[in-house]
């Protein structure tokens, strides 16, 4: 049975801090990746890539949702799309991913394509070394990642 | 206006005693779900039940064994010895009418997703891409009447059963998601990468999407200290489609969407062959992958894509190219 003489009280400042200090250290942190993202709109094929694997490396599936494009996200809800690609992290047991190298894209029109190394360890020790790439497309926004691949 | 007004609202009243009254005059969780007829006294409590038990696809759980208990009655030769009642599998001999008629109407839960993601995990090993390698079961419950068609691609993925019928009720549908490597069927998997599959389940018209991605290790003396051979072979290949004016096939094109990861199998496929056992020099297999993907002949030799005496030496039997002339 909860307690009916709990009354909440607004927090103290710490000593020697504005109450300002708190408010915009939530504001950074609520509005950073927004601003990582809109670092990426006027960065080339391969740098795109390079981050949205980064975020894959480190299950930061958030931010990687950011970079997709536009179809790519009207497809798949932000929720949806970390819920799953956690899931099937962990079903394949991934354990750690590391990116061997990022090469150059090829561009024609307002596409791109940005071939990859990873590495991936799985749980049992073994480590599969993958050779893929990546499909963006150029958007208002700068390059964005297609997903699902194909 | 005033008696229609006072007539709607005796309709709603009525609606919602029949919504309200319906678990207290007792319909059971075992009674069928959904009548013929949604106009029913049946029907609200019944599609409270349904909203909550069809979450599709995302209510999908994977099970490693049937979840279906068994049929009680002997199934007859329309019938699947694996799906309950009144699931029935339509063999492809005797395909699905789109007629509606005499099936009851689809539930659909709010927010059903018309996508998701349906993992296949890892395949244990490259070398065990010549035969059946992985089986893993697609479970949806289903309310209502349906009648689906499951469609897959590319040919190594293969779902089983493709089309399926519950006229009324409620089931449980499990599909068999396979993979198949099949040269004759054109159904092989790409080495070093994640293969993705796309699986298109239409009920009623209703489309929900999956995709299917399935981790292929690469094959053995194909390693990480490998990665400039492989990506020396890639921009060799870059080079040739651009100098045909063909560079978007490494893109994407409707047959190949990611040409450029479905090149980049191809060479770690003949890189882990030894080059076709030495049998296929670097340019020549260059030509041949370029071809494939552009879909074009360009030397001119009648033959696009590989040719059957390439598979002889152990080019994939899967990506055999076509006779031009």
């Amino acid at each position: 049975m909860p307690s009916s003489n709990f009354q909440p009280r607004p927090a103290r400042p710490l000593p020697g801090r504005s109450p300002w200090f708190g408010r915009l250290a939530l504001a950074l942190v609520t509005a950073l990746p927004l601003v990582l993202t809109a670092c990426a709109d006027g960065l080339p094929p391969t740098d795109v890539a390079r981050r949205y694997l980064g975020n894959m490396r480190d299950a930061a599936y958030s931010p990687a949702y950011d970079l997709l494009s536009a179809d790519s996200q009207l497809k798949v809800s932000r929720s949806q799309y970390s819920d799953r690609l956690g899931r099937a992290r962990q079903e394949a047991g991934i354990v750690k991913t590391e990116i061997v190298q990022v090469l150059e894209p090829s561009i024609v029109g307002k596409r791109a394509s940005v071939p990859y190394q990873l590495e991936v360890t799985l749980q049992n020790g073994q480590k599969l070394t993958l050779f893929e790439s990546m499909v963006l497309l150029q958007q208002d926004n700068g390059w964005r990642v297609l997903w699902p691949p194909q | 206006m005033h008696r229609s007004k006072a007539r709607i609202s005796s309709i709603i009243c009525l609606l919602l005693s029949l919504i309200f009254l319906d678990p207290l005059l007792g319909s059971g969780s075992g009674q069928p779900i959904l009548g013929a007829s949604a106009a029913g006294p049946a029907f609200p409590a019944g599609f409270l039940r349904l909203t909550a038990s069809l979450p599709l696809p995302s209510g999908y759980g994977l099970a490693g064994s049937a979840q279906t208990p068994p049929p009680e009655n002997k199934p007859d030769a329309a019938t699947s010895d694996y799906l309950a009642d009144p699931l029935r599998l339509l063999f492809p001999s005797a395909p699905a009418s789109l007629d509606l008629s005499n099936t009851d109407q689809a539930i659909f839960a709010n927010g059903t997703p018309g996508f998701d993601l349906f993992a296949l995990g890892v395949l244990s090993s490259a070398e065990s891409t010549t035969t059946t390698a992985l089986t893993k079961t697609l479970t949806l419950e289903l309310g209502g009447g349906f009648r689906g068609r499951v469609f897959a691609s590319p040919a190594w993925l293969d779902p089983l059963p493709d089309r399926f019928i519950n006229p009324q009720g409620q089931g449980k549908l499990q599909i068999e998601v396979k993979v198949r490597q099949d040269a004759g069927q054109g159904a092989g998997l790409l080495p070093g990468q994640t293969n993705w599959g796309r699986l298109l389940l239409s009920l009623n018209g209703t489309l929900f999407d999956y995709a299917v991605p399935l981790l292929v290790p690469a094959p053995n003396g194909v390693g990480r200290a490998e990665g400039e051979g492989v990506f020396t072979l890639y921009r060799h290949l870059t080079a040739r489609l651009d100098a045909q004016g063909d560079l978007d096939a490494l893109i994407g094109s409707p047959a190949f969407p990611n040409g450029g990861q479905f090149a980049l199998g191809l060479i770690v496929d003949y890189l882990g062959e030894k080059e076709y056992n030495g049998r296929l020099p670097q340019l020549q297999f260059l030509d041949r992958v370029a071809e494939t993907l552009a879909a074009k002949d360009y030397n001119a030799d009648g033959w696009i894509g590989f040719k059957p005496e390439d598979v002889v030496i152990g080019a994939p039997g899967w990506a055999l190219g076509k006779k031009t002339k």
